[in-house]
């Protein structure tokens, strides 16, 4: 009993919740857009989903910059599947924070979800490295080793190289 | 034949000089592998023409199309036309070409339905290769009297199903559908050539074909991608076509006078055969939505009886993201 009480003590300290830094918007870069009504299809998809504030759409590079509701619970999954139900594939997704996350913070609550940097580079952009959120062929490029304060179900975020 | 390898080297020459742009396969006569996105409502108006010797052939069909999911899209469409009579013609089987210009009712010929499932896709960035297989069936009870049958244009019940294979890279789109149609029978009455007489009940079956078909896209403007407001304009070659078998035509049907025509009494129309038509066209897209098509069949390898060169057709589509 003292010994779990160890184990959650260990981990509570270790996981520290992110309070200070605010997320800014969310980039969802989508693969596959061949028009600018197939851009537009994705943009109407993503409205549909609840926690989004407001939607910019970069036709070019076929990147979506998305403001989320502060006060509404976020369903990082719905990202892909809004994308999927649009006839297309999410690339890649970025948190990107309105200041940079300080490098000691490498695990952290966020909203109720689990994320974990890593390792300790200050970014404001970081990438969501997760098959959901990625093709298989990046996916499997990025191969990084789990941080030690990681949780099973922590997204795993790696800091964009400027 | 020389002027048709220059065109595949120009094609080539775009593909290989074009970067960071984006491709169209929004194709005006045939089917990208490309689905609707889900719970998104679309609706086109389109039409074919031809002259047909003093009078003007007309098919115009009504068009809904639903995404059901991201990969599983359905259509139901609409025939009206004034090709066909109440009867056959006079004179069917025997002649080629029965009734040439003759002026027919503008009518409701039937329906169509379509599933199309995008079962394997590619994605990257600007880049895609998808594939899809489709389901077709149409209840269209018209007198049709030549040997090719057409589900998707409105001429004849039957059933359908094929692949679809899309590709594209940058702003160029290639397409290409094989599928195969088993027309149903079509029962009814064709005059009986002695006035006076009673109308000739008789049963016509259609030849199974093989249709296939390749189809080229090229954006056109605009040159960059800004928003949603640019007007599109693409270019698009379809080389659309069948391979047919014969027909069998069986008169007095249901009466114990009853026999079929030899296959060697047919007119070619009624002959197995084949055809590739070649169909230039161009697309404007209005804020990213409104799509309005114009495009003309000329005739290429072999030829379609069911049709007069050159076939005119045009379409306006509109999504609604309900």
């Amino acid at each position: 009993m003292f010994r779990l009480l160890f184990i959650s003590l260990i981990f509570i300290c270790s996981t520290i919740s992110l309070q200070a830094q605010k997320l800014d918007y969310v980039l969802v870069g989508i693969n596959g857009l061949t028009c600018s009504q197939c851009s537009r299809s994705v943009e109407m998809q993503l409205r549909k989903l609840s926690f989004i504030k407001d939607i910019e759409m970069d036709l070019k590079a076929t990147v979506a910059k998305v403001y989320l509701h502060d006060n509404r619970n976020w369903d990082w999954y719905a990202f892909p599947k809004a994308v999927q139900d649009a006839g297309f594939s999410i690339r890649n997704l970025y948190l990107v924070f309105e200041e940079e996350l300080e490098g000691e913070k490498q695990c952290f609550t966020y909203k109720n979800t689990q994320f974990s940097r890593i390792n300790k580079d200050n970014s404001k952009r970081f990438l969501l490295h997760n098959i959901s959120f990625m093709n298989k062929r990046d996916y499997k490029k990025e191969n990084y080793a789990r941080p030690k304060c990681a949780g099973q179900n922590d997204f795993m975020l790696i800091p964009h190289k400027k | 034949m020389q002027n048709f390898i220059i065109f595949i080297v120009c094609i080539l020459t775009i593909i290989s000089n074009t970067k960071h742009a984006i491709a169209q396969e929004l194709f005006p006569n045939t089917e990208p592998a490309s689905t609707m996105p889900k719970n998104v409502l679309g609706i086109r108006v389109f039409s074919e023409s031809y002259k047909e010797v003093k009078q003007v052939r007309n098919m115009s069909a009504l068009r809904f199309m639903y995404g059901i999911r991201g990969d599983l899209t359905t259509y139901a469409t609409l025939f009206f036309s004034n090709h066909h009579n109440w009867k056959m013609p006079e004179d069917f089987p025997f002649h080629n070409a029965p009734e040439r210009g003759k002026v027919y009712p503008f009518k409701f010929d039937g329906a169509h339905v379509y599933l199309k499932y995008r079962f394997w896709n590619i994605d990257r960035q600007n880049t895609h290769f998808r594939a899809a297989a489709y389901l077709e069936g149409a209840y269209v009870n018209t007198t049709h009297h030549e040997s090719e049958p057409d589900l998707f244009f409105g001429d004849n019940k039957g059933i359908g199903g094929g692949f679809i294979f899309t590709y594209l890279k940058n702003k160029f789109a290639i397409s290409s559908t094989v599928g195969y149609i088993h027309p149903f029978d079509y029962v009814g009455v064709t005059p009986d050539p002695i006035i006076g007489l009673p109308d000739i009940p008789m049963r016509m079956q259609y030849g199974r074909t093989v249709a296939y078909s390749l189809s080229l896209g090229y954006l056109l403007l605009p040159r960059k991608y800004e928003n949603y407001d640019q007007g599109n304009l693409n270019l698009y070659l379809e080389f659309r076509g069948k391979a047919f078998g014969n027909s069998k035509v069986d008169l007095f049907y249901g009466t114990n006078r009853e026999y079929y025509v030899i296959n060697n009494r047919y007119p070619p129309a009624l002959k197995s055969g084949y055809f590739l038509d070649i169909t230039p066209g161009i697309q404007y897209i209005y804020k990213s939505n409104l799509r309005i098509d114009f495009s003309a069949s000329f005739r290429g390898i072999g030829f379609s009886y069911a049709r007069l060169y050159p076939v005119f057709h045009v379409g306006i589509q509109r999504y609604f993201y309900l």
